[in-house]
């Protein structure tokens, strides 16, 4: 009995897993004179346990933060997140005017079309670097 | 009598329709006095004073934020760029978009001009002392306020992020984010000029 239950304890521990995807990762052009960008992206859990988005790095940047933006009665406010779950079977989405990986201190001037890369670590995944475009941006919603 | 009321009320028809055709804006209707205010600008590599007034002939549109910003300011010039380019290219000298920086601690003159001049070469970015700032955001009702943050890019600005239209020296209308589309923004404009 004890050895069927370690079985299907090792088999669900096995099964039982996050599965990240990331897609339609951009990146805000920015002026020239701005040290600070944005990227957008997706994030889809195709698993059946949740993730935690912990990390985010990026050669383009000196730190990459998680940061949310949300508007309140007219104001504009910015925070910075520690951490985002994942759920599983569902997709996260990093957007405009909401959630945004912040890039602070660009180390190069971003340009339309440019490809950029950027590291992801996950807490039960671990890393995923995924690739990006820089785009003008979209408007605000 | 029944001439005479329907005589008042094919006047008030016409009164609440005629009402109703001049307010009919993509932007909320303000329409009280602008205030005026000056502040420094950065033309031809030195610093330069320039007033509200200087551009009475044109229609103003004004964006309070700050160049630090990497998601909601960039969107907005982006759009009022884009509202440009919808509008055609005679009526384009006679709109003026300013970026007024809530950060002037950090964005100096150049810095603005700099920012603001490259979503379209038209825009004028301005900058000024601390004072001189929270007085022009007070009588804009601009909101903003240095937030202390655990994120290493230095502080945050909490901002109301509101697009301003001055049409002669009124502030007609006032667009919240919602409405800060370049579609929409352009319409009005078409009415105005």
């Amino acid at each position: 009995m004890g050895f069927v239950l370690l079985i299907f304890t090792i088999l669900s521990l096995s099964f039982s897993q996050p599965n990240i995807v990331i897609e339609d990762l951009w990146v805000r052009e920015v002026p020239p004179v701005s040290t600070m960008s944005a990227a957008f992206l997706k994030i889809k859990n195709t698993g059946d346990e949740e993730d935690y988005l912990i990390k985010v790095e990026s050669e383009i940047a000196e730190i990459a933060e998680i940061h949310i933006s949300s508007v309140k009665e007219g104001i504009i406010r910015m925070r910075r997140v520690k951490e985002v779950i994942i759920p599983p079977g569902q997709t996260v989405t990093f957007k405009p005017m909401g959630m945004h990986v912040m890039l602070i201190n660009l180390k190069k001037t971003l340009r339309e079309g440019e490809k950029v890369k950027l590291k992801f670590v996950f807490r039960k995944s671990g890393s995923i670097i995924a690739e990006g475009t820089v785009r003008k941006g979209r408007s605000v919603r | 009598m029944r001439i005479l009321k329907l005589v008042i009320i094919s006047l008030l028809l016409t009164t609440i329709l005629s009402c109703e055709k001049k307010e009919k804006f993509n932007g909320t209707l303000y329409d009280k006095p602008a205030p005026e205010f000056c502040l420094k600008s950065w033309k031809e590599g030195k610093e330069e004073k320039l007033c509200l007034s200087d551009f009475k002939d044109k229609v103003v549109l004004i964006f309070f934020g700050y160049t630090h910003c990497p998601d909601v300011c960039p969107a907005a010039l982006q759009v009022l760029a884009k509202t440009l380019e919808l509008t055609p290219e005679r009526d384009r000298k006679k709109i003026q978009v300013l970026f007024i920086t809530v950060d002037p601690e950090r964005d100096t003159p150049e810095i603005s001009q700099r920012y603001a001049e490259y979503f379209h070469k038209s825009f004028i970015g301005l900058s000024g002392s601390s004072e001189d700032i929270k007085r022009i955001a007070k009588d804009y009702m601009v909101y903003y306020s240095k937030t202390e943050s655990d994120s290493k890019g230095g502080y945050l600005v909490d901002h109301t992020a509101l697009i301003y239209l001055i049409h002669k020296g009124k502030l007609k209308l006032i667009y919240p984010s919602v409405r800060q589309k370049p579609d929409l923004i352009a319409e009005d404009l078409k009415k105005l000029l």
